[in-house]
């Protein structure tokens, strides 16, 4: 190697540290949150004080704190703290489940119309505009008369609606990401469109899905719980928070905790799952 | 030029709040521009250049603050305190540096320029008389017509005379201008520095031009100030600083610059790359790069003192505690 | 000696509009001409530089050497081998390109040591034991300590990233390398460094050089040869030193007027030049410069200019002879666009 003039090339460090790893307040909080529930799905007949289904006539509709029961019982006698305690075993795995096999399909769709050309781009928004235009909880319970109730016709009336979300912000970024001076040197190097697509585009482009998915579970909460209100959801008498909330309704005027107690949960819930996806959305804007 | 102070900045400093760490990318800057005089403020990116001129300008982005003091003197009298937030669009105009972003997209030439007449009560019909007029003089061909026109059918030079007429049509004193040829093409470059030097020269407007480009701001300003790390390195007249600078960072930058002349051989670079915002060194901030770093260089801070006659001319001044150094050593000498 | 690289009547047209859209508003398909008839020939271990200003084709030229962008019609050779867009993997080794802008040219999600060993192991060029010792070579060539290995883009500075993504155009050891306005978004001080390091590699290489900028004082520091691009065509080629201390064509003499030079005080008006570039989508019959040039005659209007003049200095002007002359000269005041 020729003689470098001395300090002419001084061999540098990278200029900046890395990004400082100190966990933000927000998903922190929201973390806990969600963690909490989790463990309280997995470890429910440990922590419930009884079982969700255990009828007891003589204690229906007693006030929080009666009977040793810390939140109640409903009109059937059954425990309301055991029954929100279980209800996480069906809310969150199934509102995951929604979500998360939406943003997958959307993903690939939107990967599809953004990278494979004009023609699977023209179809699949044009599919996607089609979907959209109908009022989604139209739609989703024209569905799940269709598919019958049950978390399993929930699911695919839930995944039906709610891919055009992720496809359109997975095509939108791909289609930014394309042009991108590193997809052209790959490119240009020979790499093979596939390898492109998965190792350079694709894990650039959907970090705003990523956020999104937290709201996702949140929305799909929220459904559950309406088709439960409306009865069309999960049959009972399994404990679901919405399904806990229709049948509460009854009971407002003398037992207010029935009602008031899912829908707080509820809350929390979506509480945690916002602050992560806040948490995540600060990280990414670095 | 008259000698008379139009803008006093002194002991300007500006904080950024980032999260739990505040930062002071300017700190400490003292400049005065004389009325009809244009003063280039040069340095590359990250000196503080441009958050210097929104400081003036009162265009601080959120969560920025400012100390020190600014004082305006533009009738003529002497220069007073001036709130920069509650004074732009009087006395005070500025241009930017991407055409493409700086116009509104959804309003009319015409009503671009007139919008700071009419928000200072000129009426619809006298606005946009001389909108017209203004846009004649900036060299926009057909400006009745043109007045009409919407922002994304005028390509990038004229969208930066339209830019300069707006500035124009509040009468200001003092024209800020940050980088605006910087996103041109040489020859539009050429052209709207030619515009600016003109009205400049018309108006007997004062300027304050932004740039990283030294050779730029050779063609367009009377006196330079050089910044690096958030402080001002060197002042004094284009063509003295040009010639015989009196900083090591800019004697480094001129070495730096290819130019038409100096053909064969190597340009030498600066190794190493400016320090970080969050932790600025002790002692002169460019010691770790320079090549007449004394020990003393990295304890005591230099400030900016004016050059001893001999080599260096008139009001020639220079943040270095061994300014005499610079240029002592063989060099290659340019035409 | 290999290195070659040829073109021979490169034209690349890009659609505006649908196929459809034009037949329903019945009209030809409006295109935009990035290139319009471009004849290159640069010899092993050159060093070219290509100017011009946004929207003359250079950028376009830089993609179709590469293969990013497809010819409409003409040829390129590469060693005498004719390429195109869709060239062989081993084919693509021949050529590569460094970019302009730090920020975009590296994948945020990578780290330098992954984007390097992935060109690495794509073409096989070592065995997978030998891959991080090769990183390590590269990183060397580029004067990069080892442990920018380990980090992420975004940990870099500007001038360490472009290093990087020299360094990625020199893993498949081409012997071309393009540069498409490698140091533009560069500050000076760091941009002289790079430019140094661009020459050091070339003669270290061997490699044939080919830098595309908008900067003549640039361009001028580094080649050895010139291409001047307006509107889609070369108008003026040759050595560096002939175009510099005598240009033949207007628009070059213009160019080289306008540039903003630290030592000598340029005369006010110093750019006769009027008017805007005019669109690449309605090119003008003859000189496609006419519209905006001071010395231009009915001739000009009618007929359209080829290269010509000797072997290693030529302009596509009718008026070369003016224009060495001294035409045409700078305006004095007037600013106004025309």
């Amino acid at each position: 190697m020729s003689a470098v003039p001395a300090g002419e090339f001084l061999i540098e460090e990278p200029a900046r540290p890395a990004a400082s790893s100190k966990l933000s307040w927000k998903l922190a909080v929201g973390g806990s949150i969600v963690a909490a529930f989790i463990v309280l799905a997995i470890f429910a007949p440990e922590i419930a004080p009884s079982r969700p289904l255990a009828i007891n006539p003589l204690d229906s509709l007693l006030a929080p704190g009666a009977g040793g029961h810390l939140l109640g019982t409903d009109d059937l006698g059954r425990d309301e703290l055991s029954r929100l305690i279980y209800a996480t075993r069906i809310d969150l795995p199934i509102a995951a489940a929604a979500a998360f096999l939406s943003a997958v399909l959307g993903t690939l769709l939107g990967a599809l119309a953004g990278f494979a050309g004009r023609w699977a781009d023209m179809v699949i928004l044009r599919i996607a505009d089609l979907v959209q235009a109908f009022p989604i909880y139209i739609l989703l319970i024209a569905l799940v008369f269709a598919l019958g109730r049950g978390a399993q016709s929930f699911l695919v009336a839930y995944i039906v609606v709610d891919w055009v979300v992720y496809a359109r912000l997975v095509r939108g970024e791909i289609l930014r990401v394309r042009g991108l001076d590193y997809v052209s040197a790959a490119r240009a190097a020979g790499l093979r469109s596939g390898r492109v697509l998965f190792v350079h585009v694709l894990p650039n482009s959907i970090g705003q899905s990523v956020i999104y998915v937290m709201s996702d579970i949140v929305f799909a909460i929220l459904a559950l719980a309406a088709f439960s209100f409306l009865g069309v959801g999960i049959s009972p008498p399994a404990a679901e928070w919405g399904a806990m909330t229709a049948e509460g309704q009854q009971f407002l005027g003398v037992a207010w905790w029935l009602t008031v107690c899912p829908g707080a949960v509820i809350a929390l819930v979506a509480l945690g799952l916002s602050l992560i996806g806040d948490g995540l959305q600060d990280r990414m804007r670095r | 030029m008259s000698g008379r102070p139009v803008l006093v900045v002194e002991d300007l400093s500006v904080s950024l709040a980032r999260g739990s760490h505040p930062v002071t990318p300017v700190q400490h800057v003292s400049l005065t521009v004389d009325e009809g005089e244009a003063i280039g403020l040069v340095g590359e990116s990250g000196c503080g250049k441009s958050l210097t001129l929104r400081a003036i300008a009162g265009l601080l982005p959120r969560g920025g603050t400012m100390t020190g003091r600014l004082r305006l003197g533009l009738d003529g009298g002497e220069p007073e305190a001036y709130e920069p937030a509650k004074r732009r669009g009087r006395g005070i105009a500025m241009i930017f540096q991407e055409p493409m972003t700086a116009l509104n997209p959804t309003m009319r030439a015409g009503d671009l320029i007139a919008e700071p007449m009419r928000v200072r009560g000129i009426g619809r019909v006298a606005a946009r008389r001389r909108a017209v007029e203004l846009m004649a003089q900036v060299g926009i061909p057909d400006a009745a017509r043109r007045a009409r026109a919407w922002p994304h059918e005028f390509s990038g030079g004229l969208r930066q005379r339209v830019m300069i007429a707006a500035a124009l049509a509040t009468e200001p004193r003092l024209l800020l201008c940050d980088e605006p040829t910087t996103a041109l093409d040489a020859i539009v470059q050429d052209q709207i520095l030619e515009l600016i030097a003109e009205q400049k020269r018309e108006r007997n407007l004062s300027v304050v031009f932004v740039t990283h480009d030294l050779a730029v701001v050779a063609q367009i300003s009377e006196r330079i100030a050089v910044m690096y790390a958030g402080q001002i390195v060197e002042t004094g007249a284009t063509a003295e600083i040009l010639s015989t600078p009196g900083h090591p960072y800019t004697e480094a930058l001129l070495r730096s610059a290819p130019s038409f002349e100096q053909r064969a051989g190597r340009l030498s670079g600066i190794p190493g790359h400016p320090p970080d915002p969050h932790a600025f060194p002790a002692g002169c901030r460019f010691a770790d790069r320079c090549e007449y770093a004394q020990p003393d260089c990295r304890t005591r801070d230099p400030k900016l003192t004016p050059l001893a006659h001999g080599r260096f001319g008139e009001g020639h001044r220079s943040a270095c505690l061994h300014a005499e150094l610079v240029g002592a050593a063989e060099t290659e000498a340019h035409a | 000696m290999s290195g070659g690289v040829e073109l021979r009547g490169a034209v690349v047209r890009f659609p505006l509009e649908s196929a459809l859209s034009a037949r329903l508003q019945r009209r030809e398909r409006l295109r935009v001409t990035a290139m319009d008839g471009v004849d290159l020939t640069v010899r092993p271990g050159e060093s070219l530089g290509i100017v011009g200003e946004s929207g003359c084709g250079k950028s376009t030229l830089a993609r179709v050497l590469v293969g990013l962008v497809p010819l409409s019609s003409g040829t390129l050779s590469i060693n005498g081998q004719a390429v195109g867009l869709k060239r062989s993997r081993p084919m693509r080794r021949h050529i590569q390109m460094v970019f302009q802008d730090p920020s975009s040219s590296l994948n945020p999600a990578r780290t330098i040591e992954q984007i390097l060993s992935e060109l690495l192991r794509a073409h096989e060029l070592v065995p997978s034991g030998r891959v991080k010792g090769r990183c390590h070579e590269l990183l060397e060539l580029v004067h990069l300590p080892r442990s920018v290995l380990a980090v992420k883009p975004r940990q870099l500075s500007g001038g360490q990233r472009q290093r990087v993504g020299i360094a990625r155009a020199l893993a498949l050891e081409p012997e071309v390398l393009v540069a498409d306005e490698a140091v533009a978004a560069l500050d000076v001080s760091v941009q002289a460094t790079i430019l140094n390091l661009f020459s050091d590699l070339r003669r270290q290489l061997g490699l044939t050089l080919i830098f595309i900028s908008h900067d003549l004082s640039v361009v001028r520091h580094i080649s050895d040869e010139l291409a001047v691009m307006y509107l889609g065509r070369i108008v003026e080629e040759g050595s560096a030193d002939a175009i510099f201390s005598e240009p033949r064509h207007p628009y070059t003499r213009a160019l080289i007027a306008a540039s903003p030079q630290l030592y000598e005080s340029k005369g006010s008006g110093a750019s006769a030049l009027l008017g805007e570039p005019p669109s690449p989508i309605h090119l003008p019959r003859g000189c496609r410069f006419a519209p905006r040039c001071p010395i231009r005659e009915d001739r000009c209007e009618q007929e359209d200019p080829q290269l010509a003049g000797e072997p290693d200095h030529r302009a596509a002007c009718f008026f070369q002879n003016l224009v060495v002359a001294g035409a045409p000269r700078p305006v004095s005041t007037s600013t106004e666009v025309r």
